[in-house]
C-alpha cells in the first residue's frame, strides 16, 4: 500500500499506521505502548517550528518537501564489504555496521570483551538491562525526533562493558543510509550500557551512500555507571546527500567521566543533540565540538548537561569554522538544580567566519538555581586573524596555504583531545584534505 | 642595479596619509638605518615594502632588482627574497615553530621551482640556524611565538630570517627589548649573515645597535619622509641632539 501524501507528518503517521496493522495481536505488550505513546507524541507536536526555542535558528520545513520511503521492516539494501572498506579507519579493527537502521551482522567484524549484538536479540536476551536504560534517558517530551525514533525503530546497536571491564580497543559504529533505490528516512536506536569501573572508547561516523538524499535519524541511550571512563567520539563528514539527526542522551553515576567530541566536517544538514544528566557526586562531562561548514551546509548542535548534584564538573568547547553559504549553530545549556552546590561549569564556543555570507548562530545558556558554583561561559566569532595571515605570507606562504594552516591549527585544539592516536591521525588528515593542504 | 629602490613613495591607511614621498635606495652589501620618532611612519614603511595590504599606496612605486613590485601579494614579494622581521612577532597558537619554517621554506623553494628540502636536510639547516641564534631545540616543536619572551620573539625573527637567507631583510626594531647579551647574539647572527650580495635596512631607536652592526648609511625618517640621510655617524649625532634638531634642521633647508 502506497503512502499517502507528501507531508512529513502524516508520511510517519500513515506508516505507523500501516506497521500496526501488520501487528495482529501483539498491540498490548508493553514495548508497543512505549510506541504507541511516542508516536501521539509526535501527533500532538508535529515538526517544530522556528518558534519552538530549540529549534528557533534551525528550519526542518524542508523535510515535508521530501519524498521519501518509509518501509520501516524493510532490511534489503545494496551494501557490500568494499564499500564497509572505504569506511573503515586503519588500526581500528573492531567495528559494528548498521545499515538503514539494522544492525548488520555480516558487514559487522570485532573481537572484543564488550557485550556487542542487534537492539532486537538485546531485546529478549537482555530483558533486565532493557528494563533499567531503554528510552529511560531519552527526551521524548522535547525532542520530536526522538519521539519518532522511539516509535519507528526497530533495531541499533546494543553494547555492553561488564561490571569493571576494561577494553584497550576503541569500537568503530558504522552507521549506513543506503539510498541507491531513492530517498530514504531511517531510524536506528542504540542502547550502550557502562557498567560500574568500565572503561572504553567508542568512535561513531554515519554514512549515506547512493545519489538520493538519506534521512537519518538516530537516537542513543548511554548508561554511564559508577567509575566508569567513557570517550565517545562523532565523526561527521557524509556526503552532500546526507541529513543527519542524532540525540545522545547519557546519565552519568557517581565518580564517572564521560568525554564526547562532535566533529563534522560535512552534511547537507546536520543536527546533534547531545544530553548529560548527573547522577552522584564527582562527575566529569566532557563535551568537545569542531564542525566545518561549506557550501550550503548546515550544521546545528544543541548541548544539555543538567547539573543534578553536587560536587561535579563540566568542561565544554565547541569551535567552528564557516565558509561560503554555510550556517552553523550552537546552543549550549547548563543546568545548575538547586542540590548542584560546588559545581564547577565551563562553556565556550567559539567561531570563525570565512565569507561573509556564512553565518552563525551561537546561543550559550546557563541556568544557575545553586549559590556556591563556579560557572561560565563565552562565545566569540571572529574572522581569520589577518595579522596572522600577514605573518605567514611575509615567510612566503600563499595566502591560501596560510589560511588552511591557521584553520587547520584551529582545529587541532579539539581534535588533540581525542586520545584514540589512529582516529586522531586520520581526522586530522580528513581536515587537511577539507582545506586543500 | 640597486636591489631596492623606493621612489616617491605615497601610502595611507583610512584618511591618514602615513607616508608622504619617500625615496630609498639600497644596494647590494650594504646595510642602512633608518631611525627617527615615535609614528614617523617607519614600520609602516617595512610593511608596505613587505606588501601589507591594509595600506593603499597612493603615489610612488617599488622596485626590488629593477623589478616593479608596487602590487605584487605579500608571498610573492617574500619569495623574490623580501624579508621583514616584524617590530610585534605575531603568536600563532597551534602551528609549531618546525612546521612554520618547513611550510616557508618549501614554498620559498617550490616558487624557484626547487624540490622540497628532506627532512634530513630541513633538520639539519633547523639544527645550524638555531645554534646561530642560540634558541634551543625546544622551542622548535613549541606553537610560534606563543608564550615566547618578548627577547625570545626576537631571537625568533633572526632566526626565521637565517633558516630563510633573503635578499633583502627589513629588521623593525629587533633591538628593542633583548638584553645586552640577547643583542650580541642577535647582532652576530646578523653579522654572519651578511655578505656582498644581500642586504639590511635596520629600523632603531637605539645607536647601541649600531655599534655591533654597523651601518653604511642612517637614514632619518621624519613626517612620512627620509629628511636626512648620512653616515654612521649621524645616529651618534642625533642620539646627542635629538629629532628636533634634524626636523629644524630640515625645515631650514627647504625654506633655504
Ligand atoms: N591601522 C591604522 N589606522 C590609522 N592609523 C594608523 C594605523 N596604523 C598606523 N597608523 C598610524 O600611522 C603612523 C605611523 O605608524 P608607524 O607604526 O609606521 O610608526 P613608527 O615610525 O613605526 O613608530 P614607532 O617608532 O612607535 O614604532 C602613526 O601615527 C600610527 O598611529
Ligand atoms: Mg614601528
Amino acid at each position: 500500500m502506497p503512502i499517502q501524501g507528501n507531508n512529513f507528518k502524516e508520511r510517519i503517521l500513515s506508516s505507523f499506521d500501516i506497521y500496526e496493522n501488520h501487528l495482529n495481536g501483539h498491540k498490548d505488550s508493553a514495548q508497543h505502548k512505549v510506541r504507541v505513546d511516542a508516536i501521539k507524541h509526535f501527533e500532538s507536536k508535529g515538526l517544530p517550528t522556528l518558534k519552538n526555542e530549540l529549534w528557533k535558528y534551525t528550519n526542518v520545513g524542508f523535510l515535508n518537501g521530501l519524498d521519501f520511503k518509509l518501509d520501516i521492516t524493510e532490511t534489503n539494501h545494496s551494501i557490500t564489504k568494499e564499500d564497509i572498506d572505504n569506511l573503515k579507519v586503519e588500526g581500528i579493527d573492531n567495528y559494528v555496521v548498521i545499515v538503514n537502521g539494522f544492525y548488520n551482522d555480516e558487514l559487522s567484524s570485532f573481537d572484543t570483551s564488550l557485550e556487542v549484538k542487534s537492539m532486537k536479540t538485546a531485546l529478549n536476551d537482555n530483558k533486565v538491562d532493557f528494563e533499567m536504560h531503554y528510552n529511560a534517558y531519552l527526551k521524548n517530551d522535547t525532542n520530536v525526533f526522538s519521539s519518532i525514533n522511539t516509535a519507528l525503530s526497530f533495531d541499533g546497536v546494543f553494547i555492553k562493558a561488564k561490571k569493571g571491564l576494561v577494553e584497550e580497543k576503541p569500537l568503530h559504529i558504522i552507521n549506513i543510509v543506503d539510498t541507491k533505490s531513492g530517498t530514504q528516512f531511517k531510524q536506528a536506536r542504540n542502547l550502550i550500557i557502562a557498567e560500574d569501573n568500565s572503561n572504553f572508547k567508542l568512535y561513531e561516523t554515519n554514512h549515506t551512500i547512493g545519489d538520493n538524499t538519506g534521512i537519518s535519524n538516530i537516537s542513543t541511550e548511554i548508561y554511564v555507571g559508577h567509575n566508569t571512563h567513557l570517550e565517545h567520539i562523532k565523526f561527521q563528514n557524509d556526503t552532500d546527500n546526507g541529513i543527519y539527526f542524532a540525540q545522545s542522551e547519557a546519565k552519568q553515576e557517581r565518580d564517572s567521566n564521560y568525554t564526547s567530541n562532535t566533529i563534522t566536517l560535512n552534511g547537507k544538514f546536520v543536527r546533534n543533540d547531545l544530553g548529560t544528566t548527573h547522577n552522584g557526586e564527582n562527575i566529569e562531562t566532557h563535551y568537545y565540538g569542531y564542525y566545518y561548514g561549506s557550501g550550503r551546509n548546515l550544521i546545528d548542535n544543541h548541548t544539555m548537561v543538567d547539573h543534578a548534584t553536587p560536587h561535579c564538573e563540566s568542561n565544554e568547547l565547541y569551535k567552528g569554522v564557516l565558509g561560503d553559504s554555510s550556517i552553523g549553530t550552537f546552543n549550549g545549556k547548563i543546568l545548575v538544580r538547586p542540590d548542584a552546590q560546588k559545581t564547577n561549569a565551563y562553556q565556550s564556543s567559539k567561531n570563525v567566519l570565512l565569507t561573509d555570507t556564512a553565518k552563525v548562530n551561537a546561543k550559550p545558556e546557563l541556568e544557575i538555581y545553586a549559590d556556591d558554583v563556579k560557572c561560565s561561559h563565552g562565545s566569540s566569532t571572529g574572522s581569520i586573524d589577518k595579522d596572522a595571515l600577514f605573518y605567514l605570507q611575509a615567510r612566503g606562504i600563499p595566502k591560501e596555504k596560510a589560511k588552511a594552516l591557521l584553520l587547520l591549527a584551529y582545529s587541532q585544539e579539539i581534535i588533540d583531545k581525542i586520545t584514540i592516536e589512529p582516529i586522531r591521525e586520520y581526522i586530522t588528515q580528513q581536515v587537511e584534505l577539507k582545506f586543500g593542504m | 642595479m640597486s636591489l631596492l629602490k623606493v621612489e616617491n613613495l605615497q601610502a595611507k591607511i583610512e584618511d591618514n596619509q602615513i607616508l608622504k614621498g619617500l625615496n630609498l635606495e639600497v644596494n647590494p652589501g650594504e646595510v642602512h638605518a633608518i631611525m627617527g620618532p615615535n609614528g614617523s611612519g617607519k614600520s609602516t614603511l617595512a610593511s608596505v615594502i613587505a606588501g601589507r595590504e591594509d595600506y593603499e599606496i597612493n603615489g610612488g612605486r617599488i622596485l626590488f632588482e629593477g623589478e616593479d613590485i608596487t602590487d605584487l601579494e605579500v608571498h610573492e614579494r617574500a619569495q623574490k627574497g623580501i624579508f621583514l622581521a616584524f617590530q610585534y612577532p605575531v603568536e600563532i597558537p597551534g602551528v609549531s615553530n618546525a612546521n612554520f619554517m618547513k611550510s616557508s621554506v618549501n614554498a620559498i623553494r617550490e616558487a624557484r621551482g626547487e624540490e622540497p628540502l628532506s627532512a634530513k636536510d630541513f633538520l639539519a639547516r633547523m639544527r645550524e640556524k638555531s645554534a646561530l641564534v642560540e634558541i634551543d631545540k625546544s622551542f622548535m616543536s613549541r606553537a610560534v611565538n606563543e608564550g615566547f619572551s618578548g627577547g625570545e620573539k626576537k631571537r625568533n625573527e633572526i632566526f626565521q630570517l637565517a633558516m630563510l637567507e633573503p635578499k633583502l631583510a627589513l629588521l623593525d626594531e629587533t633591538d628593542s627589548g633583548l638584553d645586552i647579551d640577547a643583542l650580541k647574539i642577535v647582532s652576530q647572527g646578523v653579522n654572519t649573515l651578511r655578505n656582498e650580495n644581500n642586504a639590511f635596512v635596520l629600523i632603531t631607536h637605539y645607536q647601541r645597535l649600531l655599534n655591533y652592526i654597523v651601518p653604511d648609511f642612517v637614514h632619518v625618517l621624519a613626517d612620512g619622509k627620509i629628511v636626512k640621510s648620512g653616515g654612521k655617524e649621524l645616529a651618534l649625532e642625533l642620539e646627542e641632539k635629538g629629532y628636533d634638531w634634524v626636523k629644524d634642521h630640515a625645515i631650514e633647508e627647504q625654506t633655504a
